[in-house]
């Protein structure tokens, strides 16, 4: 894999350099052991996010990325106005999506840009390749700011270990892998930087560094609603110092400036439009601004008057202020000029909230609450080692480092409540672990003379790590301090125990870098449009069946038709076959997607009412019971149901899909309601007649092993249009009103008396005789056929 | 009320002795920027807040200028040099500069 | 239409002074025996029909004339004659010169005029097989079809060999694909042999006869037409040609009525015969890096096998084509340039495919080709071993271009494996532009090292006023202030050390000579300290005043290890003290030491800040 090396990718170069003794510009060499560091670092990152396009092939991956992607391709081929105005008529039809106004285009933008800079070079890299690796070449750069922020609140060293953590971490892999599109992929190297430059404004309070900040603040807005994280955070660190007394006017500076430009920046994104002065989300930062105001004006006063007098003062001022901002925050809300808080910010505060209130969103799987496996899977050690970093910090506390604690604490909560925040707490990590790390590894290998020798069975690695590790520390100022706890601590242990621990603490970044590498090539490389299914003889075969469909779609239907399938796939449909939705992964709007739902919980005459009226020409549904993918949508059916019943309780009742033991089957003993419903027949269609292998019996479902309850059935109003080689993707024409076999009438029949003696068809005694009819004909065809 | 008096005329002189001239320029830009401030918010209370981000660009930028104006008072007061160690008063102008240059680039953006 | 005219236009051309006078049938002339093979085997119409003429009359003919009847020339894609000489071994091409008849000018028919090298003499004979080769001829009746059905074709064609000249006695054949004929008319004499039939022998046809055949038959045979090709091949100096197509491919075959049932595809053998699954591409023998795409990614079912005269691509559409399906894709590799390029000097020669294999019997309704030329080409001239269409020249940017690559665009309908010939593209291309691209590359590396250099080396902060200066020798001077004072610190450490194994060892030499290297290091940084501190008096006396503290701070350390040497020297080492005494004295003086660097680390701290 050749990833031995990215747990402690310090070059070798350092131990060459202190051999030869070529010391003489030291800030030389450590600038180039820091910059080797961090370019490795960013190769090593990219490198490792390039699983997906070696097993695979460069492609856009999952669901949102499709349409970043088609959006992407949309601007650049329209230009970024055009972009902005776009009414994509092919999504939520009939309704629509005005795509300018509901998206974050930052991540547009930024690609949209690189392929225009690189055109005007005469470059001629697809739109397709930019998206697919943009991901990745934002994590070098997220190292590398994630290097600048923990040089910024610890040291250099610390620094240089949190860019090679966050490089490989899993948990920020998992979104940043090749082909995964999305706008955390760039949003975390917002993130990163905003917090770096906030950091450095706080400590010099000037206002060009406050104004980068509010840029960059700018560009994460444009890219991911996680933006509100930062709104939130960094007029926390202003109130807790504040509250500790730390109050300066740096802080004043800082803050004030980043503030009031972040706001009239961040309205420019028109999704975000007048969010900022109009709902609780963003309602901390103006309070804490409005409070800064306050007491740099008291401060000012107490320059100029007495004790008494200002105490005097003071009362007058903070009560008033106080009570003023109160009121008004209070009174705007109430009189619904300040929007309450959302209700994906609910579920932040309680994981049940979801649940009851919302399906849509407790559906989705990165909403659910996380689990400790997932911690350790994403983190590894990093989440032992980060409540050491964390300790340290706040052992040490000044300024900056108030920040960093209090990103770690609340970051931790978030990422608890759902498995999508690990995110925002991956980079606090991947900081404090570093902190941590540099931190021990710079009290055990201080003694560097009597190491070297007890050492010298230890890899030139370690031996290079040491040194070079050493070397940063020496500068990072601390030397003092650590030479006192270095002094107390030669007391009690001996060079052998230092090596051991030292050994350990380099074992244990191996692992991780073995853990990374294992997870992001097993759990977070897979693009998930294309299946992968290994033999026995561990050869590899490829299941694209997703695509087939999609191409089918987008080559052999007219061009616009309209595709109604549920919300998962509609970024999809739209992306690669071109298509119009129904409704997709943009879940803005419940009611339509819960008539879609009550239209695959219905039986098939309620269906087609649903679906002529909503003029669907095609449904698409994933069926795994051939080959036994989990992921499908007799698996989902349930949120389809619940979802639909939250709007239409008179028709959809979930207790009509349980048994009356309250369980969900589809085998014979499943509830008539479900074995009618068109989701089922449309997964199952001819299904009852297909054999696995010879022994098994006809329509044994291998997805939730039974065998089905319902196996012989037509299909009145639809018809089979595609199937996929292995059935996981099935397309069904619905037929338009003249077309469909009435029951009991017979094609033959129809088409003799079609136009006119519609209405005059009376008798059953017609209907018979054309039934009678119709096996002489066959057999009169027969022989000629076959001389 | 005669406490509150004698505070303010303290003040007042206070003021007048012990300001470079300045900060006192910068002083009277802040005073300009916060009647226009008010006048603003006053009109907007008066004829009401139709083009919603005509008026909020007005309103924020003459905010801005105000926020703005009072850092570059305090990194140029001489007073506070040992918090702005690293900013120097010809530094703190540029910055400024800066700052005024991306927040009306914005500002003309927004008005619409 | 156009597909004929476009492909005898270079013929035309050659004989264009022939044109003007009409051309006329010599009532002399006779066919003598006609053979004719009709094969409807494909989804192409091959028509073969060998012709032996004779002259019947005094004069010598010169020529005789060929013709294509009205209802096959809208389909013709090629046309070929060739003289079979028996005698002489072998066959010749000969050349076909299409023209007009006197008493036809009117009629749809086409006529081809073939001039003999040596006229025919009064009863001597000549034989000319004349080729011809329809697409979308055959039509599929029923027009749709279900998944179960298979696929009839109706061919409707003429008994009688189309002919100028009167045809003493003549047979057709007809191959088919399948056994299975629904109906054919009998005109007799007329058998079915296994897969075909045989027409005649009709004797004394006039010339111009026709009576309607038509065959009604199986035939699932792929029936897959591209609609539209577009080739580009990209010609580098550096030794690689890549090329790259993009196939529109349509199964223009019976349509499929009714539902898709995967069901009866994957289950039942007669399900869906005329579907096609897969088809092979040749590519050239040395193709390398081939790819095989669509819009949406690569498509993961295909094999390559390489053979030594081809590589055989077996392409699987992403689903099975029945009729009425469409599907797109796109075929790329790389050849190496020299077996496709030659020069001499600057000038150069490509001959490359036209078009190339796509499948068996194939059918390419328009093709467009783009050869990309390297950048600063001049003089390009093209040879076509058919008529083809030249469009306006365009340019094509890609990397490293500054005024962008010339593209030739050659363009042509209805096309068929016949049309797989190279055409030939001459240009001239200055040597020296070869160099163009690296050097491009070298200098936008300088540059770009040049502005790092400018940007580490200029100072482009926006104050260069004497306080920042001021400030920056400040911090220089405190800088190695610190540096010495740290390396002042190690000094102290060796000497405790050096006391600490004095303790324990008791060897007064060992500790006197090592004592030595301290203490003078110790006064070098002490008096290095100092030199700054004078130095920093006048620029910053706020820090001047820490040094100060750091001096006295220093020196009041230096007292307690001295006095600590003292107690170690003169008491403990001799024995004059006992244990507890020593502890009692010792005590004091490591915590007093300790307390100073405590102090030190406190003002050491602040001056960092």
């Amino acid at each position: 894999m050749g990833m031995g090396a990215f747990g402690d990718p310090r070059p070798k170069r350092s131990l060459n350099a202190e051999k030869q003794g070529l010391f003489s510009n030291a800030s030389g060499w450590k600038s180039l052991i820091t910059f080797t560091v961090l370019a490795l670092a960013w190769i090593s990152g990219f490198a490792s996010r390039l699983f997906a396009v070696i097993r695979f092939e460069s492609i856009i991956h999952e669901f949102d990325p499709w349409f970043n992607y088609r959006s992407t391709a949309y601007m650049v081929q329209h230009g970024f106005y055009n972009f902005l105005n776009w009414f994509d008529e092919r999504a939520w039809y009939p309704l629509g999506r005005i795509v300018g106004g509901t998206v974050y285009p930052g991540l547009m933008i930024t690609s949209g840009s690189i392929h225009y800079i690189l055109h005007s070079l005469n470059i001629p890299v697809n739109i397709r390749d930019i998206c697919v690796f943009l991901a990745p070449v934002f994590s070098g750069l997220t190292s590398i700011s994630t290097y600048f922020l923990t040089k910024e609140i610890w040291s250099p060293g610390a620094g240089l270990f949190a860019a090679c953590f966050i490089a490989i971490v899993p948990g920020y892999i998992s979104r940043s892998v090749a082909g995964s599109y999305d706008n955390e992929g760039i949003a975390i190297f917002a993130l990163q930087i905003t917090y770096f430059l906030w950091v450095r404004s706080v400590k010099t309070g000037s206002i060009f560094w406050a104004s980068l900040t509010a840029l960059s603040y700018f560009y994460m807005v444009s890219a991911w609603g996680g933006y509100v994280f930062i709104i939130n955070l960094i007029p926390l660190h202003v109130f807790a110092l504040l509250l500790m007394g730390r109050y300066s006017s740096r802080l004043f500076t800082s803050y004030t400036t980043f503030y009031i430009l972040g706001l009239i920046m961040s309205m420019q994104i028109p999704f975000v439009g007048f969010q900022p002065i109009r709902t609780s989300e963003h309602m901390a930062a103006s309070g804490v601004f409005a409070l800064m105001m306050a007491i740099s004006f008291l401060k000012y006063v107490q320059t100029i008057l007495t004790k008494a007098e200002m105490r005097y003062f003071y009362m007058i001022a903070v009560l008033g202020a106080g009570g003023v901002v109160f009121l008004a925050v209070v009174l705007l809300t109430y009189a619904g000029v300040i929007a309450p808080w959302s209700g994906r910010f609910y579920s932040l505060w309680d994981t049940g909230y979801a649940k009851i209130h919302i399906p849509i969103i407790a559906s989705v799987s990165e909403h659910q609450p996380t689990t400790w496996f997932s911690f350790f899977f994403d983190l590894h050690i990093l989440v032992t080692t980060f409540p050491v970093g964390l300790w340290y910090c706040i052992k040490n506390i000044n300024d900056e480092r108030v920040f960093i604690v209090l990103y770690a604490v609340s970051a931790v909560y978030f990422a608890g409540v759902m498995v999508r925040l690990m995110l925002t707490l991956t980079p606090v990590v991947c900081v404090l672990s570093g902190i941590a790390f540099s931190h021990l590894l710079g009290l055990y290998l201080k003694e560097e003379e009597t190491m070297s020798t007890p050492d010298s069975d230890s890899e030139t690695d370690d031996g290079s790590n040491e040194k070079s590790s050493r070397n940063l520390y020496d500068k990072a100022g601390k030397l003092r301090r650590m030479r006192h706890e270095q002094i107390k601590e030669s007391d009690g242990l001996g060079s052998n125990v230092r090596g051991l621990i030292v050994m350990a603490m380099l074992m244990m970044l191996m692992m991780f870098a073995v853990h990374c590498t294992w997870v992001t090539g097993n759990a977070y490389s897979s693009p998930s449009i294309v299946l992968a299914s290994y033999g026995q003889d561990g050869t590899r075969q490829i299941l694209d069946d997703f695509r087939e469909a999609y191409y089918w779609l987008s080559q052999n239907t007219h061009n616009d038709a309209r595709v109604m399938s549920w919300w998962d796939y509609g970024y999809q449909i739209a992306g690669m076959a071109n298509r119009t939705t129904l409704v997709d992964n943009n879940t803005w709007n419940n009611s339509h997607i819960a008539l879609v739902g009550k239209a695959m919980s219905s039986n098939e005459s309620e269906a087609y009412k649903i679906m002529t009226s909503l003029d669907v020409d095609y449904v698409l549904v994933i069926f795994g019971g051939v080959i036994g993918y989990s992921g499908d949508d007799i698996n989902k059916f349930l949120w389809m149901v619940r979802i639909a019943e939250g709007e239409h309780p008179k028709d959809i009742r979930e207790s009509d899909y349980f048994t009356e033991r309250g369980e969900f089957r589809v085998d014979s003993e499943g509830t008539p309601t479900l074995l009618n419903c068109l989701m089922y027949k449309l997964s199952y269609y001819r299904f009852g007649e297909l054999r696995m292998d010879y022994r098994s019996t006809p329509g044994f479902d291998r997805t939730r092993n039974v065998v089905i309850g319902n196996k012989n059935f037509d299909l009145t109003y639809l018809e089979e249009a595609y199937t996929t080689e292995h059935w996981l993707v099935r397309i069904y024409r619905v037929k338009k009103p003249d077309e469909f076999n009435r029951p009991r009438i017979p094609l033959s029949d129809r088409k003799i008396k079609r136009s006119k003696i519609f209405i005059s068809k009376k008798t059953n005694k017609r209907k018979k005789g054309s039934i009678k009819n119709k096996p002489t004909v066959v057999k009169g065809k027969k022989p000629t056929k076959t001389a | 009320m005669a406490n509150l008096n004698s505070v303010l005329t303290k003040f007042y002189n206070e003021y007048t002795g012990h300001t470079s001239k300045k900060l006192k320029i910068i002083d009277a830009y802040l005073l300009y920027v916060l009647l226009t401030g008010i006048i603003q918010f006053v009109y907007c209370c008066l004829v009401g807040t139709f083009p919603f981000n005509s008026f909020l660009s007005g309103f924020i930028s003459t905010v801005s200028c105000f926020v703005l104006g009072v850092c570059l008072r305090l990194q140029v007061n001489p007073e506070n040099k040992n918090q702005f160690y690293s900013v120097s008063p010809e530094r703190a102008f540029a910055d400024f500069i800066f700052a005024h240059v991306i927040l009306h680039l914005v500002v003309m953006n927004f008005i619409g | 239409m156009t597909g004929l005219r476009v492909a005898l236009v270079a013929l035309v051309f050659l004989c264009g002074s022939s044109l003007a006078a009409p051309d006329v049938i010599s009532p002399s002339l006779r066919v003598k025996q006609a053979d004719r093979l009709v094969d409807l085997a494909s989804q192409l119409v091959k028509i073969n029909t060998q012709m032996v003429f004779e002259n019947t009359g005094a004069e010598a003919a010169r020529y005789v004339i060929l013709v294509v009847d009205e209802a096959h020339t809208a389909s013709m894609a090629y046309i070929n004659a060739i003289l079979v000489e028996p005698n002489k071994g072998g066959v010749k091409p000969m050349k076909l010169v299409e023209t007009t008849v006197k008493g036809q000018e009117r009629s749809g028919h086409r006529f081809y005029r073939v001039d003999l090298k040596t006229p025919l003499s009064t009863g001597k004979t000549v034989t000319i097989t004349l080729e011809t080769i329809h697409s979308h001829l055959l039509e599929p009746f029923p027009k749709e079809i279900s998944q179960k059905e298979k696929q009839l074709i109706k061919y409707t064609g003429s008994h009688y060999i189309f002919s100028p000249y009167l045809v003493v006695k003549q047979k057709t054949t007809v191959n088919l694909s399948a056994r299975n004929v629904e109906s054919y008319t009998k005109l007799k004499p007329v058998s079915q042999a296994d897969q075909s039939l045989n027409y005649g022998p009709y004797e004394n046809i006039p010339a111009f006869s026709h009576d309607a055949m038509v065959i009604h038959c199986e035939n699932n045979t792929p029936f897959l037409t591209v609609r539209n090709l577009q080739r580009a091949i990209e010609v580098s100096h550096w030794g690689n040609i890549a090329i790259e197509e993009t196939v529109d491919l349509e199964h223009t075959g019976a349509i499929l009525k009714g539902s898709f049932s995967r069901f009866e595809f994957q289950r039942e053998s007669g399900s869906g015969l005329s579907s096609v699954k897969s088809f092979k591409t040749i590519l050239p023998a040395s193709a390398t890096d081939a790819y095989y795409r669509d819009d949406i990614g690569n498509i993961s079912t295909s094999n390559m096998r390489v053979m030594s005269d081809a590589v055989e691509l077996n392409l699987r559409p992403r689903f099975p084509l029945f009729g009425g399906w469409k599907t797109h894709y796109v075929i790329g590799y790389n050849v190496p340039s020299y077996e496709y390029l030659y020069n001499s000097g600057d000038n150069y020669i490509l001959k490359i495919r036209f078009i190339d294999h796509i499948f068996d019997d194939m059918i390419v309704d328009d093709a467009v080709t783009r050869i990309i030329l390297p950048e600063g080409c001049t003089n390009i001239k093209l040879k076509a071993p058919y008529a083809i269409n030249r469009l306006p020249d365009t340019l094509h940017f890609t990397y490293l271009d500054t005024k962008g690559r010339p593209v030739v665009v050659l363009h042509k309908t209805n096309l068929i494996e016949h049309h797989i010939q190279d055409v030939e593209i001459s240009y001239t291309f200055p040597r020296l532009l070869m160099l163009q691209e690296p050097l491009l590359l070298i200098i936008a590396l300088f540059l770009l090292f040049v502005l790092v250099i400018i940007y580490v080396r200029l100072d482009f902060s926006i104050n260069k006023d004497e306080a920042s200066e001021n400030r920056l020798r400040i911090a220089g001077l405190v800088d190695k202030v610190l540096s010495h004072q740290l390396k002042r610190m190690t000094a102290y450490d060796a000497y405790d050390d050096q006391l600490n194994k004095l303790r324990q060892i008791k060897d007064l030499n060992s500790f006197n000579s090592s004592l030595k290297s301290v203490t003078s290091d110790l006064k070098a940084e002490t008096q290095a300290i100092a030199d700054h501190q004078t130095k920093l008096k006048s620029d910053g006396p706020e820090l001047a005043e820490k040094v100060s503290e750091l001096q006295k701070l220093d020196k009041a350390l230096k007292e307690v290890l001295a006095q600590q040497q003292a107690l170690y020297v003169e008491k403990l080492v001799p024995g004059k003290i006992n244990r507890t005494a020593f502890l009692e004295v010792d005590g004091p003086l490591v915590k007093k030491k300790s307390d100073i660097r405590e102090k030190i680390s406190v003002v050491v701290k602040s001056l960092q800040h």
